[in-house]
């Protein structure tokens, strides 16, 4: 069987889970191409207008698949993490794309739900992944053992995340898994030693806005070729993140967005970056609240931040300027 | 300690009750202006929802008048209303305000430690004179609750316009006054005779339009730009899915809605499986609700960039073309202004009545 995943939303944060568990049952995982200017258009026609950019163009990966997969993967996640929850949309994303795109191929809906715990918080995952096998015919014994063959790939990609891989490097790196993995093109890891030459920034953000050259305008290799060393939440160990984020008055209550101010508090407070880009989607939620949230500490420490946010009406050039212009700050403060 | 608290609706009238009954000066925000929103709006994030920037202002004009501490409600998600006070306390410290904040939430850490902090809120009167306060503010935000639902009743019939609303202000004054349970049902009665003495027209045969959507700009007449009032006089009778009184049960007695929470999942079950924070759940289950039971038309009211809300919106349409009642999503922020609102709610109507007209022919 032929299963679609469009690669949009958590795309980045979980998909080698879900394509090594589906291929132990021996389907084909078909992901969408990346995000292009028709595939956002689609996306926007589908959605309502008040919807964030990441759902529209989540929208158009999903209509982009449609005619060559027999099914669509679509979870429904409500939590990633003990105690938290994700942004509401991701709750209703499956009743969303019910209700507004009626010619799909069946879906395979299923909620993911880790807010109980237990297990290292596994368990929403496994209780998801049980119910997936026994709908694709399957036992509890094969559950198992595919569930097993999705942890190690998505431990194996969190780890070269954390080294500092490209998302989607990573991704086709598992896909031939005889192939050596080359070292890190861009080194952007935050402990390895030449890239200490480079300043830092945090490149703040959900993966999906953080890693969709469709919709951030390929700013990764832009300030990489500004000479800059990008670092992400992926960098740094989620262990370390959520420590800091424990130290927050009131813990944040959205796993990734947990996770970002976590990140941003551990960097911040080894003084360890030049500055913080905030990479947010136009009428984000969480983004809203973390962004202040990181924003007030960051200037508090005198450490320079900047709010990119995006919406399908942006301008390239508008954009650039502003990215310019702040690393252009950024390199004049170095000097000083 | 004089206390102050965010403005939703005719909340006011049951928290100052609450507040005074336990012995405290209370400052009660002055009503909603341009100039509250503007206050509020200075120093929020740009794309937070509107009901963040309008509590700002509350605040803000609150401390003007003298507040020292301010109460707010706080969540555990996943929508945004949870995180609102850690946000609001810091934009107000690095403004320079001085000021506590106390949040009502299930406290982190230590249950004595949350003792400690609540406790001056708590212990200035004795127990008996607290647990009577309790049921007077309880009985008010019922009573109130009441005046609401005359008030839409008698303002779709009334001919002169405005004097169901003028009944409505005289009522709140009068319920603000009681001070004891004992006086509420003669107060009761003589609101009742306020309502009846509007003049009204009983052969009209308004058309009935439900209002649902996210509980904030569906209570607070300036978040949604006086909606009500405006459709109570193009001669719409308003039906409203939530109350003060829902509202506060939710927040404070949790396990006694399982039941409502139930039928909500129910009804929105076909549509919206799985509840998605703040009232998406209920938006999409009131409005099936709604349609069920034959109204001519559903508004829907959001604040903009409302996570929940926008879900609902997206199945609504849905739910509009299987139960064949026309729905119309309204959404408001600080730039709102009324005229475009009136315009687009005639529209509406004039739709919804002509589409009435229709039906009863054929």
């Amino acid at each position: 069987m032929r299963i679609g995943y469009p690669r949009a939303l958590l795309y980045y944060h979980c998909f080698p889970f879900w394509k090594g568990f589906f291929e132990y049952f021996g389907h084909q995982v078909c992901v969408s191409g990346q995000t292009t200017k028709k595939l956002l258009e689609n996306g926007i026609e589908k959605t309502v207008g008040e919807a964030c950019l990441p759902v529209k163009i989540f929208f158009g990966h999903t209509l982009a698949l449609k005619d060559s997969v027999d099914t669509i993967f679509l979870p429904r996640l409500v939590s990633l993490e003990e105690k938290t929850y994700i942004c509401p949309k991701f709750m209703g994303l499956p009743s969303m794309i019910r209700a507004s795109l009626p010619e799909l191929p069946p879906l395979i809906e299923v909620d993911v739900n880790a807010r109980k715990g237990g297990l290292r918080s596994r368990a929403g995952l496994w209780q998801a992944a049980c119910e997936v096998t026994f709908r694709l015919g399957g036992s509890k014994r094969q559950a198992k053992a595919a569930f097993h063959a999705g942890q190690f790939a998505q431990q194996q990609y969190e780890q070269m995340l954390l080294a500092g891989w490209d998302p989607d490097q990573a991704i086709s790196c598992l896909e031939r898994p005889v192939a050596m993995p080359p070292s890190s093109s861009h080194g952007n890891s935050v402990s390895s030693g030449d890239s200490r030459l480079k300043p830092n920034i945090l490149l703040l953000g959900h993966p999906y806005n953080v890693h969709d050259n469709g919709f951030n305008l390929g700013l990764k290799t832009r300030l990489s070729g500004m000479n800059y060393n990008v670092i992400t939440m992926e960098n740094v160990a989620s262990r370390n993140a959520l420590n800091e984020a424990g130290k927050l008055s009131k813990e944040i209550f959205w796993s990734l967005g947990r996770r970002m101010v976590g990140t941003a508090m551990y960097l911040l407070g080894r003084k360890e970056i030049a500055g913080v880009m905030h990479l947010a989607a136009f009428g984000c939620g969480p983004d809203s609240m973390i962004g202040e949230v990181v924003e007030r500490k960051a200037r508090r420490l005198n450490i320079p931040f900047i709010s990119l946010v995006l919406d399908e009406h942006t301008g390239e050039a508008g954009f650039l300027t502003r990215v310019e212009a702040f690393g252009e700050m950024l390199a004049r403060r170095e000097r000083l | 300690m004089k206390c102050t608290f965010p403005h939703m609706g005719t909340m006011y009238v049951a928290v100052e009750s609450l507040l005074e009954g336990l012995g405290h000066e209370v400052v009660v925000p002055p009503p909603i202006t341009e100039r509250t929103i503007s206050l509020g709006q200075h120093g929020a994030p740009e794309t937070a929802c509107l009901p963040l920037k309008i509590n700002l202002g509350n605040y803000i004009e609150a401390m003007e008048n003298g507040a020292e501490v301010i109460l707010m409600g706080g969540g555990v998600g996943p929508c945004r209303f949870g995180y609102y006070a850690e946000v609001q306390r810091e934009i107000l410290k690095d403004a320079g305000y001085n000021f506590e904040m106390m949040v009502l939430e299930p406290p982190k850490g230590q249950l004595s430690l949350a003792w400690q902090r609540f406790k001056p809120l708590l212990t200035k009167v004795s127990i008996s004179k607290a647990i009577a306060a309790v049921r007077l503010a309880w009985a008010k935000a019922q009573i109130v609750d009441d005046i609401e639902k005359l008030t839409h009743q008698v303002r779709a019939y009334e001919t002169v316009r405005g004097s169901a609303t003028t009944a409505r202000s005289k009522a709140i004054a009068m319920l603000r006054q009681a001070k004891n349970t004992r006086d509420l049902p003669r107060l009761v009665e003589e609101i009742k005779t306020l309502f009846q003495q509007v003049p009204v027209d009983p052969q009209r045969q308004p058309v009935v339009i439900g209002l649902v959507g996210e509980i904030y700009v569906m209570l607070e007449p300036f978040a949604n730009r006086h909606l009500e009032r405006l459709l109570g006089e193009m001669g719409v009778l308003v039906r409203r899915s939530a109350f003060l009184s829902d509202w506060l049960r939710e927040q404070f007695f949790n396990l006694l809605r399982f039941d409502v929470q139930k039928k909500a999942r129910l009804l929105a079950g076909p549509y919206l499986p799985h509840f998605v924070g703040g009232h998406g759940l209920e938006s999409v289950a009131d409005s099936v609700n709604y349609a069920n039971n034959r109204v001519d038309g559903i508004i829907h009211v959001a604040p903009f960039t409302c996570m929940p809300e926008i879900v609902a919106q997206s199945i609504l349409p849905k739910v509009s073309a299987d139960l064949d009642v026309p729905i119309m999503t309204l959404v408001v922020d600080e730039h709102s202004a009324e005229a475009g609102i009136i315009t687009r709610l005639e529209a509406f109507t004039d739709m919804v009545r002509r589409r009435r007209a229709r039906q009863a022919e054929s």
